[in-house]
This record gives structure tokens, sequence and C-alpha cells, in this order.
């Protein structure tokens, strides 16, 4: 019998290839969920099992074939990861796995490990099926799997796998295994993270080999070139869409101990309607920083691709312009870099500790916000930044189980307002831009001696605008038993996100400790301004979490009162910043919210005042 | 004869089964109100009593029992139209609804508003209050201030209360006392207390339970009780209305009253139900199987249907939901939502575990500027429908496609009720799909099927994979007026063997409705390992669930089967995602083979779900349930058809006679239509084999058979197997 196509009637000739474009592509989106959904339900750490910081994906060649609703951060990298491989180990063997953390080759950063199963069809290496999960911890010179003030990588102190055999004829390649379990802190989260990764790179890749041996190999490879044909052309429309021209973004990074004067950063954009490209060009950067702050190459390009993808992407002008990720969209990208930059390609041994944040972040942002400044309607206004402690690595010795790490995800930062809509709300920065999940408070508290003693949104905290940024977060927690170790880092204290268009800055980050008090007693607060934040806890201590919100995206005197008026009743923003900043005029008690209401004649003096006085 | 009632309301159609003592007499439909619920009831009765030729009041005055089933709770929380209801929790943690657990569509469109929460974060106010993980109170509960929120909520005349109060399932006390304040100062405001309808670790999703609960509360006791007193006042003297439950079970309408929230969702519940019935009735059908079969059959060996899993498929007009089931019983997930994932609500109770893909005869075709072909999830609706209604839709549709392909009588749609347009259908898939795409008509046609088709088929196998289900190894049972239309093929596709479609496709949860047990279910949280056991917490949970099963099956009047279930929520010690295993009934958990009775069922479920297990490794046990159920008596699948249930007298091959002969294209290299048999549902006597191609006309659907399958006419469903070497062409 002949491979026939879908469920139905297959139709033949031209009519075959789109049915084949949508079917098969159908069945590689399908083929990730199942890595994801096997990641997610098998994993131990709860940075992989409850807030999904993982991503999965399949390669072919260099190029990026497939990865349904990855983690903006980790979709670009994939094509780099694949091409290490066969850099290393040209003549790979059904049943081998690979296990790479290599910055300097490919991978984000060291704290992500990425498990690599080459798939055989015919005998022909044709796919890689890739897991990346950011680890509980990887064996750092501090319990915490970000060093920011990490001199090189001799000082993160994490241990480098550049793309070594970890499984050969689907048995572990023990000595790599046992490397682990000796350096890292928990070896059982650890190995349990690494068979969860596994299994799904084992289903990947027996999924793919009945995807072949079902339609022919001649006709998956087929599609393959039609889906990445077609992506490239959905792209260029895309691009198209895009004004035409070259936009220069510059931003600043706050001052790092190390980096006293903080960083400036820079990228070029240009969109060719022509060619139907993007060129970027980060290489006006300053070289390597002596901190753990340095992009990787995957990390600096995906920062420029993840970027306009967003502008393309969230486009409120009814241009239906959604591109999909792959090989054939990133075809219309080039973005250039060059050796022993912060935002380039990094020499060893710089340390990239922090690859998946701050400086592709402040980039990230800077390029949505740019090309909103550029076209009303386009981009987005920059959303928060830094890791507040709400977002913060902790450890310790539970007296009950034995030592703990693990990266807490116990609030938000707010998300950047749009033209079309507010900020969403539990954003939390551009990398996850949405997808992560929130810590059960029920479930850190049974696994680990700690209490959660508040996570709430925090009022007035939001970049105002026509549309307004999302509100940020306030959480405190500390140790219910034994010691707490807390690291944290905060970014955008000096250098707010920006609002876009008029719209403004939110309120930004900050840290704090709370003295040991009884359960509902006034708090005694110190404040913790450093911008990379340790803290050791004693039970009863707590540290506490401001996290920025997101900028606005227009003018906020142009903001329609009935959206003041719900912002106010439900809490987001008090009845003095409605006046003061939306120019908004809300009488009665917020207490009592039955009581609100718009004041139409004040609010349009107050606003009729505010454009004059900016008028003149 | 006493009767047995049971009803769907859908949003469309109203389904009515009646059967009496021994089997099931017929399905009747009648179109749905939505203003006044009421009316599709009075009407299918109506249409009930006239098929058997007495007066609604007579019938009514001889039914025992009416089992309810509806949509009027999901909708209502989809429409927001539910109660005003206030949410009250631990200080600190206001926000727990709004923040959901995270997640989000699309995560390179930062243009997508975030989700209204539940209640309105100005509805969610903090009691002063806190308990530990292990249940010890670390804040005593603020009563002055609890009184003084409570005083807030009839100021701002608050119809329902929900309260979630952190580690209430370690420690129910503080949420007690907040309920007891409650009756005192707002006695006729309706409550849920989250311990009480969910203790279960999570607090969102607790929380979520509780105040979905809490907000059903005042529209469905007064729902259910119109129902009740309507049925009485037009003769029904029976016991009271038993309305579906989300586990796929019936409660008495007192009981539904009390926590209405699991009502929600319930009527596609009894769709697996029915399913499984209908997979019996095959097993039994197949062991009543002539001992010679004819030659071609003996290369389609595959295990017998008892063997088989059964995977229940319900397709409608706009959308297709699918059931898995285990070992002979329906699948329940914890991760139920209601409307979209991550931007809808969770209910957070264990449900019948049933998925839903937005395609269907109305899904809408349409090609992107680049040339990408695709069908749904937009659909044309029931207005203006499929450009084939030729009701205005502009739309190339599925339905269209599949008329253009010869599948469905332009004539016989509906039993004729409703005449479809060839013409409109081929001005529809020419200009949105076949130009576009630079093919021709039917081309284009069949790409819009294969394309529906893979949907499906996606669907499908991603419901097997995430169960642990080999297809191959798996029957489907296919209802919905859609049903036949795809489902044949897209089996075959998927290598499972057999596809069952009963006669009454279009009322599966109509149908389940009469096989639905009274149920009930009661859980216990617990934190605990298998290395270090609290005895004691255990005993105690265990305790718990044998008293509530008891005073259930002493409460319960009917007769029948009294059975109980035992559940226990686990994971390999550090996991962060909880199984559901199975355990022996009897299980205490005292001595050693106890534990590694459960260890052996924990491995080979994490086995079957997962490919991969840890034998030996501990286990954390986080919760016990237990189930209890009285099977009531059921009638028979209905006698569809002349004889009943057996084979003999052997029908000869050529016995069927075909209504008609059309042109239809099928699968395989023919561009040209085959002409093919058709076959009126009604009259082939049960045995009566329909070799493919062909095609079966049912009054509410269409069952095509490709070449190569071979349908069966058993009582009140059609069996269809695949044989590799049936030559395409079909009889002349």
């Amino acid at each position: 019998m002949t491979a026939d196509t879908g469920a139905n009637a297959p139709p033949s000739g031209e009519a075959l290839r789109a049915v084949d474009l949508a079917v098969f592509s159908n069945r590689l989106d399908g083929i990730v969920r199942e890595m994801e959904n096997t990641l997610l339900r098998t994993a131990r750490s709860s940075v992989i099992g409850l807030a999904r910081d993982f991503s999965c994906s399949i390669v072919t060649g260099d190029a990026l074939l497939a990865s349904a609703e990855g983690l903006p951060v980790h979709v670009y990298g994939s094509g780099l990861l694949a091409r290490s491989l066969r850099r290393h180990h040209p003549n790979p063997r059904p049943g081998d796995a690979y296990l790479h953390n290599d910055p300097y080759d490919g991978n984000t950063h060291a704290a992500d490990h990425s498990l690599l199963v080459p798939v055989f069809i015919d005998g022909e290496h044709l796919f890689t099926a890739i897991a990346k999960a950011h680890q509980a911890d990887i064996g750092n010179a501090q319990p915490t799997t970000y060093m920011p003030t990490a001199s090189d990588v001799y000082a993160e102190g994490a241990l480098i796998f550049p793309c070594v055999q970890i499984q050969r004829d689907h048995r572990d390649v023990d000595d790599i295994v046992r490397m682990c379990r000796r350096r890292i802190r928990v070896p059982e989260v650890w190995y349990g993270d690494y068979l969860a990764m596994l299994a799904a790179g084992r289903i990947a890749e027996r999924r793919l080999v009945e995807l072949c041996g079902r339609f022919g190999s001649e006709r998956v490879r087929s599609f393959i070139r039609d889906w990445f044909d077609y992506t490239e052309r959905r792209a260029r429309r895309a691009i198209r869409a895009l004004p035409a021209g070259t936009t220069r973004v510059e931003t600043r990074l706050d001052p790092y101990p190390g980096l006293e004067d903080g960083l400036a950063l820079r990228a070029t954009i240009e969109v060719d309607h022509e060619a139907g490209r993007i060129r970027a060009d980060l290489r006006d950067n300053p070289d390597c920083v002596p901190i753990g702050l340095n992009l990787t190459e995957a990390t600096a390009k995906n920062a420029v691709v993840a970027a306009m993808l967003m502008v393309m992407n969230s486009r409120s002008d009814g241009v239906d312009a959604r591109v999909p990720l792959n090989g054939g969209s990133f075809r219309c990208f080039e973005v250039a870099v060059r050796e022993n930059c912060v935002a380039g390609i990094p020499r060893h041994p710089a340390s990239c500790s922090l690859a998946t944040g701050e400086v592709g972040v402040r980039l990230w942002a800077a390029i949505t916000a740019a090309f909103a400044e550029a076209s009303e309607g386009l981009g987005a206004a920059e959303a928060g930044f830094g890791a507040p402690p709400y977002l913060a690595v902790v450890s310790g010795e539970d007296p009950a189980r034995g030592p703990y790490v693990t990266q807490l995800l116990l609030g938000t930062t707010g998300g950047p307002a749009t033209a079309a809509c507010d900020g969403w709300l539990s954003f939390l920065g551009m990398p996850a831009a949405g997808l992560l999940y929130r810590d059960s408070v029920e479930v850190d508290e049974q696994k680990y001696p700690m209490i959660v003693y508040r996570s709430m949104l925090r009022p007035d905290s939001e970049g105002a605008g026509r549309r307004r940024g999302a509100p940020g977060n306030v959480c405190e927690y500390g140790p219910r038993a034994g010691e707490m170790q807390v690291f944290w880092s905060l970014e955008g204290v000096e250098n707010p996100p920006k609002g876009v268009r008029g719209g403004q800055s939110p309120t930004v980050g900050s840290a704090y400790h709370v003295e040991a008090i009884p359960f509902g007693a006034p708090s005694v607060v110190r404040e913790h301004p450093d911008a990379v934040g340790a803290l050791r806890l004693l039970p009863g201590e707590r540290v506490g979490s401001r996290s920025p919100g997101g900028g606005g995206y227009g003018d906020p005197l142009a903001r329609e009162p009935e959206r003041v008026l719900w912002d106010v009743r439900e809490g987001y923003v008090s009845l003095e910043r409605a006046a003061a900043t939306y120019g908004v005029v809300i009488t009665g008690d917020p207490t009592r919210i039955e009581t609100l209401a718009i004041d139409a004649a004040a609010t349009r003096a107050v606003r009729a005042r505010s454009a004059s006085a900016r008028g003149s | 004869m006493p009767f047995s009632i049971s009803i769907d309301t859908g949003g469309t159609f109203t389904d009515l089964v009646l059967s009496d003592e021994i089997r099931i007499r017929g399905l009747h439909k009648a179109p749905t109100t939505p203003a006044e619920p009421f009316e599709g009831i009075r009407a299918a009765l109506e249409e009930a009593a006239r098929a058997e030729g007495r007066a609604v009041e007579s019938l009514l005055a001889e039914t025992a029992t009416i089992v309810y089933a509806t949509t009027h709770a999901t909708n209502a929380i989809l429409e927001g139209r539910t109660a005003r209801t206030a949410f009250l929790t631990t200080e600190g943690h206001r926000d727990i609804l709004l923040y959901r657990e995270g997640g989000k569509q699309e995560p390179f469109n930062l243009a997508r508003p975030y989700p209204d929460p539940l209640v309105p974060r100005s509805l969610c106010f903090e009691l002063p209050e806190r308990v530990l993980a292990d249940g010890t109170i670390a804040r005593p509960l603020d009563e002055a201030a609890t009184c003084a929120v409570l005083e807030r909520l009839r100021a701002l005349e608050i119809e329902a209360v929900g309260v979630c109060l952190l580690w209430s399932i370690a420690n129910p006390e503080h949420e007690r006392r907040v309920g007891a304040l409650l009756d005192a100062s707002l006695p006729s405001v309706p409550y849920t207390l989250s311990h009480r309808v969910n203790p279960k670790l999570r607090e969102y999703r607790r929380a979520s339970s509780t105040v979905l609960d809490a907000s059903l509360k005042p529209l469905m006791r007064t729902h259910l009780r119109t129902i009740d007193a309507r049925l009485r006042a037009l003769g029904f003297r029976g016991e009271p209305l038993m309305v579906t439950h989300l586990s796929g079970g019936v409660l008495g309408l007192g009981e539904m009253c009390e926590a209405p929230i699991h009502c929600v969702d319930s009527g596609p519940a009894l769709a697996p139900v029915a399913g499984l019935v209908y997979a019996s009735a095959e097993a039994a059908f197949e062991a009543t199987a002539p001992a010679a079969p004819a030659a071609s059959d003996e290369r389609r060996a595959t295990l017998p249907a008892s063997k088989l899993d059964v995977l229940v498929v319900d397709a409608g007009g706009t959308s297709v939901d699918i059931s898995p089931t285990r070992d002979g019983r329906v699948v329940s997930s914890r991760e139920k939502w209601l409307g979209p994932r991550w931007i809808g609500h969770m209910t957070g109770l264990p449900a019948v575990e049933t998925r839903s893909i937005g395609a269907g005869g109305g899904s809408i075709a349409s090609v992107d500027a680049e040339g990408l072909l695709t069908v749904g999830p937009r659909s044309a609706g029931a207005v203006p429908g499929p450009a084939c209604y030729a009701r205005g839709g502009e739309h190339a549709t599925v339905t269209d496609a599949a008329l253009l392909l010869g599948r469905l009588d332009p004539d016989y749609f509906l039993a004729g009720r409703m005449p479809l347009s060839i013409e409109q259908a081929r001005a529809a898939v020419t200009r949105r799909v076949a130009e576009p795409l630079g093919v021709d008509v039917e081309e284009a046609a069949a790409a819009i099927l294969a394309v529906f088709g893979e949907h499906l088929r996606s669907f499908l196998s991603e419901m097997t994979i995430v169960q642990g289900l080999d297809p191959r190894e798996c029957l489907i049972v296919a209802g919905g007026g859609a049903a036949g239309l795809d489902v044949v093929s897209v089996a075959r596709e998927l290598g499972v063997p057999r596809v069952v479609i009963p006669s009454f496709a279009a009322g599966m949860s109509a149908v389940g409705g009469q096989y639905a047990d009274l149920f009930t279910s009661t859980a216990r949280s617990l934190q605990t390992t298998s290395t270090r056991p609290d005895r004691a917490a255990i005993e105690a949970a265990l305790e718990a669930i044998d008293g509530a099963a008891e005073q259930f099956f002493s409460q319960v009047a009917a007769d029948g089967t009294r059975r109980r279930e035992l559940l226990c929520e686990a994971r390999y010690a550090n996991q962060l995602w909880e199984l559901d295993v199975a355990l022996p009934a009897d299980w205490r958990g005292r001595d050693e083979a106890d534990w590694r009775e459960l260890a052996l069922r924990f491995d080979r479920l994490h086995s079957a779900l997962f490919s991969v297990a840890e034998p030996g490794a501990p286990l954390e046990l986080l919760g016990l349930r237990g189930e209890a159920r009285v099977t009531r008596p059921h009638p028979t699948l209905a006698a569809h058809r002349a004889e009943t249930g057996s084979h003999s007298p052997p029908p000869s091959p050529a016995a069927p006679r075909p209504a008609s002969h059309r042109g239809v294209r099928f699968a395989g290299e023919a561009r040209a239509r085959a002409s093919v048999p058709v076959y009126r549902g009604r009259a082939l006597p049960v045995g009566a084999r329909i070799v493919g191609p062909a095609i079966i006309e049912e009054e509410t659907t269409t069952i095509v058979l490709d070449p190569g399958a071979v349908a069966e006419a058993a009582p009140a469903h059609y069996s269809i197997r695949f044989s590799e070497d049936t030559v395409p062409g079909g009889p002349r």
C-alpha cells in the first residue's frame, strides 16, 4: 500500500503540497508538545516542573524546525547547539545523547542544561531533538544559578559540558553522571530532571522515526523545504509591513559591582523592504565585561530576533503578521556580532552567568520601544527589569529533610503596554513573556521550610499611559526553620523601563529586609538597594520584594476615564494618582467602591489645564 | 411499567431518551430555547409521548426517575451571569484569583489583554489569620476584623461568598469559624468553604472551585428546583430529580444544590458513559458472531472488543469532544478549564477528562497570502452556517467540501429536513480555496477534508499520548451528527482497529444518562511518604471516607449494586505533580503488602503515562479519595432494528439492498468518483454486512465507509473494521 496522506481523500499535485504543509507542520508541533508534556510532568525541580523554565525543539541540519511555544529567550539558540553537535561529534549513532551547557559554543547560559538526541532516518542524522531546561543547581561557587558578580567562568564554578556524550547505546555514560552528582548540590533533583529531559528527547526520536516511516522520508524532506520557504515568505511580508529604514537603538544598563558606570548598549536595525530582510548590528557594543552579564552568541542574536518577532506579532492595526518561528523565518534576519563583545560572542573565560537576562533584556525591550516611538500602533513600551527577591534563588538546610536549593517564582513583573491593550499582569520580563507559571504558595511551603507572608499587586507602580503598563508585585517570605540564603538582582532602578509615545515609566523595583516579628505586627523594614542582593535570613526574618511594573503606551491624559475608574475601583491606581497622572477626578471613598464616580466636569477641566500647561 | 427518562439540554438541541425496565425505547430531540430551558424539555417530552401514543401527563405519571444534564451552569459562568460573589482569603494573598497560575498563549504577541479574574479584585477581602503547612495556627483568626469584612459584604449586596484560606486542608478550624460567622451575620447568603468543596493542595485551584461553587448556588438552586417543580406540575411523581455530575455520575437534586459546581460541564461527561455501554454491546455482538468468517476477514486479526481501550468521540457542528477511558472506566482529570486554557477558569475538581477541539462541519477553510490552507478554528456556526445551507454563508466549510465530494446527499441532510445547495458550496470553495491554491474545485474540497481530518487525527493522537494509550489497541465509539463523516477514515489513519457508531449517534449524552451511577466522592488531603507513613493521618482519612460512603449508601433509596473505589494522589519524592492511582477498596496502608501494592500500581501508571518509572523510589502521598456509587438497574440498548441481539439467521451478503447510488470521491489515487451504494440505516437488518466504499444514512448522521472499511449492523450500532485487501470499487 502506498503511503497516503491524511485522514481523508488525498488530493494530488499542488493540492497535495498544500495539505502536506498543513499536516506536517501540525504533526511536528504535536511532537514538540509531547516533549514538553513529558518534561513538565516528570521533572523534579520547581523551576522546571512548576515554573516551566524550559523549552523543547526539533532541529534539522542547523535550522530550527519546530519549537511549539518555547520560551522566547530559548528559541533562537537551538540551531547553534545542533551545529556544535555536528562539529564535535561528526558521526553520532542511534542511542546517543549529548549534554551541552557551554556558553562559548552555542548554549544560552551555563544554568540551562541542553540535552541533544540525534535522530536517524535511513541511517542519516536528519534531526536533532533538544530539551533545554534551567537547572535548580549547577554546582556554582555559591548556591545560585545566577552569579552577576562573577569575574569569570572560574569564579562561577559550574561544570561546563561542551557537548559531551552522556548516553551511548541508550545507556548513561556514567562518568559524566558521576561528575554531576559530585558537584551539583541537589544530585537527586538534577538526575531526575536529566531523566525528564532524556525522556522528552527519546519520545521525539521515536515519533520522528514513525513519521518518516509512515510517509516516506522523501516526502518529509520535501515538506521541510516547502515549510521553510512558506515561513520565509510570511516573514518577508511581515517585514515589508514595517516602516523601511534604519532604527538606532540606545539603552543603558544600571551600575553593577565591577561595572560602576553602568553600560551603554546599542543596536542598529535596518528594515530592508526590497530584500525583505532585517539586518541588525550589535558590534558597536563594549568588549566583554569582568562580571557575569556577558551575553552568549545565542542570547545576543536572540535579543534582536525575538524583539523583532514581538514587534511583528503584536500588531494592533489589523495586519496579520504572525510569523512562525523556524529556520525559514530566521533566514530573513542577519545579526552581525563580533567576538569578545558584551552583546556578541563571549571570549573564554568571560562570565555569561546572566546571559539570559539583563544585557539582552535591555536591548530586547529597547528595540520594541524604538519601533513604538517610530510608528503609532507598533511595538510596545519597555517591560520591567531585574530579578527582585520574588524571583530569588534560595537555599538552606531543612532540619527535617536536608539541604535545598531552588529558584522561587512567587510574584510577577508587570508587562508593557501596547497600542491595543494594557500590559499583561503576570508577564515576568521579556525572556519569559508571560509563559512561566507562578509558584503555588502552598506547594513552596510544603516542599521547603519557608513561609510566604504576602504576594500581591503593587498599587500605583504601573507605567501610566493611554494604555498602561501592568503593575508590579509586592512579596515577602522567609525561613520557617533553619537559615535561608537568598540571592537576587535589581536592574532598571537608575534607568527605569521607558514608556513610549507619551507613556510613562513604571515605579522601579526594590528589595528590603524585615526583622523577625510576630504575624501581623507592624514590621521594621530595612531597604536593600544593592543591585546584587544577598541575605542570610534567620527563622522569622523576611526578605521583601517590590517588583517594577511595565511602561505605558501613549499619553495618560488620553486614557478613557472609565478605564481609570476601573483601575481605582480595583485598587491598581490610587485616587490621588488618578487625578495627578491621568487627569481623571474621581469622587468618593476608595474603601467603599460603591461610592466612586467620575466627576466629568472636573476631569475635563484638569485635562484641559494639563494640556495647555504642556503646550506652553 | 415504570419509565426512566434522561434529558440532555444542550445549546442547540434538547435530547431525551426514554426507556422502560427492559430497553431503551427512543431518542427524541427538540430545539432548545435558551431563555426558557423548560420549553425544550416540554417539547422533547411531547415528541416522546407522541411516539408512545399517549399524553405527556400519562407518560410522566409512569416515570420513576428523570436524569437531567444541563449546560445552564457552564453557560452562566462563561457569560458572567453567576451571582455577585465575594472571595475571602488569608491576609497577604488577596490576588490568588487574579494571578492564577500563569501561562499565556502566543508568547510573541504582547497585544493580548489580561483575562478578568473570576471575582473582581474589589470583591476580594483579606482576613487576618494564618495556618501553616503542618496545620499549626501561626496567627489566630481576628474575629472582629472578619465581622467588619462581613459588614462590608452586606453593604455591597453580595449574593454569594467563597472562602479559601491557606492550608485549610491541613487545619480547617479558621474556615469553619468564618462559616459560623457568615451563618450568624449573613444567614440568607449562600457560601462555600474550600476544605469542603475541594480539599486539595494548591490555593489557586482550590479557590477557583470554591468561588465557582458559591457563585452558582443562587442560580442553580433556583434552576434545578424550578425544573423539578415543573416536571411535577406535568404529572411526574418519581424520586427527586437526578442531576448529572462532572464525574459522569448523578446526584440527587438536594445534594447538587449543596455543591452545584459538580454539575458544571456534566453533559459532555455522559458521552463516555454511553461510549462504554456501546463498547460492551460491541463485545456482546462480537461474541455472537458466526464462527466462519468470510475469507477477507481472516486477515483482520485484532484484539477482541473487550480487550480494547475505549476512546469516545462526540462530534458536533462546531466542536469535537474526546474522552479517553482506561480499564473500562472513564478517566478523570484535575485540569478542567472552562473557556480556553490559561485564560479561562479552572474548576480544580476531578472531572471526566473531556477535551474539545473547535472543529466541525461548520469549520471555515481559507488560504493565507503565502499559500497555507487552514481549516478552523473559526466556524460558520449554525447561522449563517456553511455556504451550502444557502442562508447567506460565504465561507467555504467542511460541510461544503463533504457535499462537493459526494459524501453528503443534498436531498437527505437531516433526513431531508434541510436541502443543501451544491451550487453555493461550489462557489464558496472555488473562491476561497481552489483559486488561491490554483487547483480545481474538487481537489480543493479534498484538501479541505484532508486538513480537517488531520486536525481530528492529531487531537485524537495527543489524547492517546497524554493518556499513554496505544491507538492500535483502542476502539473508538463515535457519536454526534458529524461523527460518521470523518471518524472512520481518521481511525484507520491512526491504526485504530475498530469503530463503533451508535444508531443514536446524535444523542450520546442522553443515552449516557440512562447508565450514569449515583455517585459521591470524598477527599482528604495528606502529607506523608511511603518511607515514613503517618499512619494516624491515613487512618483518619480512611475513616472519613468510609463514613461518607456508608452514609451515602444508607441515604440512597434506589436498588442497585453498591460499589466503592479508593484512589490515592501520589508522586515520587520531590516530583511536583501527582497522579491518581486506583487502590484496592480495602487498602489500609497498614502492612508491607499494602505499600508494595501502592508502589506497584504507581510505577505501572507512571510508566504508562510517561514511559519511564523508578521502581523502588519513595512515594509522597498527597491525598486519598473515596468514590461510592450505586449502579441502578439498566435498560438494554435500543432494539433499533427488526431482529434483536444476534447474528442468526445469518444474512446473505446479497441481502442488504442500497437505496440508491451516487458518485463519491475516496482516498487512493482515484481522482474520479466511484459510484457508491447508499443504504438507509433503518432498513438494514441485524448482521447486515456493508463493504466500503459505501454510505449509510441514518436520520441524524451519515456514515462514510472508505474502501476497505466493513460495517456490520448490530442491534443498536454499527461495528466497523478495516480489511487491508478489500478492493476499492465496491459492488455495482
